[in-house]
């Protein structure tokens, strides 16, 4: 049952730009809401989606973001927003559909723009930093 | 991960924000990465993945420093 409902938090988020309730994905597979909470707590202790310390709901499924960030990626007629500069780029991998990102660049503000086509990326002079190795990327995985 | 529009403006908002330089790829890099990493995320055969598994799509990107040692 555990994956079932990653599967289904991941397929409502591509088909709704946001993820579902505890409530919502209950209803879906015919859970306990409680049963479902505790099915997403084992999933953030698994690091498999990222629920908000303070609400309890789904605050990341990578590379889908709950919430408004710096990069909005417009795709299958829909907006959808990413948690970082890499996961921008998820987005259109994860959906296999072309798209048009929109960044905004973290030290002029300005906002740049990137087009997948065909599993191709536009040419671009831009750079992604990445501040943190990889075995420290769970320590924080809202600042990473 | 953040987005910049040159190298230099990486290293400057190092400096303003106090934080060190870590790696700096190109979209196209990165676009690689995300194929490997993100392309069967919707599938609900993916449970996740182990650092050896993790590891080896670093490699097979190219990413070979001790940055991406899992």
């Amino acid at each position: 049952m555990l994956w079932r409902v990653r599967a289904y938090i991941y397929r409502h988020f591509a088909e709704n730009s946001h993820p579902p309730s505890a409530e919502e994905t209950a209803r879906h597979l015919k859970l306990e809401v409680r049963a479902t909470e505790n099915i997403f707590t084992e999933l953030n202790e698994r690091h498999a989606i990222f629920l908000d310390p303070e609400t309890g709901s789904i605050r990341m499924a990578n590379p889908f973001s709950a919430v408004q960030t710096n990069y909005r990626v417009l795709s299958n007629g829909r907006t959808y927003y990413a948690n970082c500069a890499w996961d921008m780029l998820g987005v259109p991998s994860a959906l296999h559909s072309d798209a048009t990102i929109q960044a905004i660049c973290s030290e002029t503000n300005e906002m740049v723009k990137l087009h997948i086509r065909h599993g191709q990326v536009s040419a671009s002079d831009l750079r992604i930093h990445f501040p943190i190795p990889f075995s420290k990327w769970f320590e924080d995985l809202a600042y990473t | 991960m953040l987005i910049f529009q040159s190298e230099g403006l990486i290293d400057q908002w190092c400096k303003r924000n106090n934080q060190q330089r870590g790696e700096i790829l190109s979209v196209a890099q990165v676009w690689q990465l995300s194929k490997l990493w993100y392309h069967n995320r919707l599938s609900e055969e993916f449970h996740g993945r182990s650092n050896d598994q993790a590891a080896a799509i670093f490699r097979q990107a190219g990413l070979t420093s001790s940055f991406w040692y899992v």
